[in-house]
C-alpha cells in the first residue's frame, strides 16, 4: 500500500507542478500576449479561471499520499507549518509554503468581490513567490527529477513561467511621458 | 474615466484608475493594442473556443499525472533521489525486541515416562 501511496504522491505532484504552470501562464497570458496564437483573450482567462479545478484535486492527492504514506513520515501539522519536517526541513519546508500561499491566493480570489482590487492583486501577485517556492522544493525533494527529461521539462516549465513574468512586469511599467 | 482641472485639459490617470480602467477595458490582445495601422501590421489570433482549452488543459495535466504514475512505478527506488528519509534506522530502532534469558520452568504434570534407577 505504501508503494502504491509513494507512486501517487510522486505522479501528483508533478501533475500538480503541471497544472500550476498552465494555470500561471495562462494568468500572464492577456497582457503578454503569450497565447494570442491559440486563442483569444476572453477564452485565455475563461481558462486561467478554471484553472483551479485542475490543482487543487493534484494537489490534494499530493498532499493526502504523502500523508498517508508511513515512510515518507509527514503530518498533518507539516502540511500547514513549515520546517518542522524531521528530515528534508528546506525542500519540503518550501512545498510547504507555496501550499500555504496557494490556499491564499485562491481564498482571496472566491473572495473577490468582498476586497478592494489593490488588496486583491496584492494577494494574487503572492502567486509568483508560491511558485518560485513550488520549483525549488521540485528541485530540492523530487525523486524523479533524478530523470534528465523530467528535469528538463521541468526547468523549461519554468523558463517560461519566468519569461512571460519578467515580460509582464515590462509591459506594466509607465511609458515614459512624451514631450 | 480621465479627471479634468478645467474643461478641456487632461490630468494624468493615477495608478489605481489605470488599473480600474484596465479591468473595464474589453479584453484585447497585445498584437491588437499597438497604434500601427492597417490589416499587415495585426497578427493573427487564434480561435480556440475556452472549453477546448479547457479540454486540452485537463488532458495534458492527467497525461503528465499518468506518465509520472508509470516512471515512478518502473523506478520505485531511485538511490540517487535528494530526499532519503531514514526507513531502516527508524524501523530498527522501533522494532520490538526479544532478550532471552537462562530460566529453569517447573510443572506439577506426572512425568511421561520412567528412568529405570541401577
Amino acid at each position: 500500500m505504501d508503494l502504491f501511496l509513494w507512486e501517487l504522491a510522486r505522479a501528483s505532484g508533478l501533475g500538480a507542478y503541471a497544472a500550476l504552470c498552465i494555470a500561471t501562464i495562462s494568468g500572464l497570458a492577456p497582457r503578454t500576449a503569450t497565447l494570442a496564437f491559440l486563442a483569444q483573450n476572453r477564452a485565455v482567462r475563461a481558462l486561467h479561471d478554471w484553472s483551479p479545478w485542475l490543482i487543487i484535486p493534484l494537489v490534494l492527492t499530493h498532499v493526502v499520499a504523502l500523508i498517508l504514506d508511513a515512510t515518507a513520515r509527514i503530518g498533518v501539522l507539516d502540511v500547514f507549518v513549515p520546517f518542522v519536517t524531521s528530515y528534508g526541513r528546506l525542500a519540503i519546508g518550501l512545498g510547504t509554503i507555496s501550499f500555504d500561499l496557494l490556499v491564499v491566493v485562491l481564498v482571496t480570489t472566491w473572495l473577490r468581490r468582498r476586497m478592494s482590487l489593490a488588496a486583491w492583486q496584492l494577494f494574487h501577485r503572492l502567486s509568483y513567490l508560491g511558485f518560485v517556492a513550488l520549483f525549488l522544493h521540485a528541485i530540492l525533494s523530487g525523486t524523479d527529477l533524478t530523470s534528465p527529461i523530467i528535469a528538463a521539462l521541468t526547468w523549461l516549465a519554468a523558463a517560461v513561467v519566468a519569461y512571460y513574468s519578467f515580460e509582464r512586469v515590462r509591459r506594466s511599467r509607465p511609458m515614459p511621458s512624451a514631450g | 474615466m480621465s479627471r479634468t482641472l478645467a474643461p478641456g485639459i487632461p490630468v494624468r490617470e493615477t495608478q489605481e484608475e489605470r488599473n480600474l480602467n484596465a479591468e473595464q477595458r474589453p479584453v484585447t490582445t497585445g498584437e491588437q493594442r499597438p497604434a500601427k495601422p492597417g490589416p499587415k501590421s495585426r497578427k493573427p489570433t487564434g480561435r480556440t473556443p475556452a472549453w477546448a482549452l479547457k479540454l486540452g488543459s485537463a488532458l495534458f495535466a492527467f497525461a503528465i499525472f499518468g506518465g509520472s504514475f508509470d516512471y515512478a512505478s518502473q523506478h520505485l527506488a531511485t538511490a540517487n533521489a535528494p530526499l532519503q528519509p531514514t526507513v531502516v534506522a527508524v524501523a530498527a530502532s522501533t522494532e520490538p525486541t526479544v532478550t532471552l534469558s537462562p530460566t529453569l520452568s517447573t510443572t506439577t504434570r506426572a512425568p511421561v515416562t520412567k528412568t529405570a534407577s541401577s
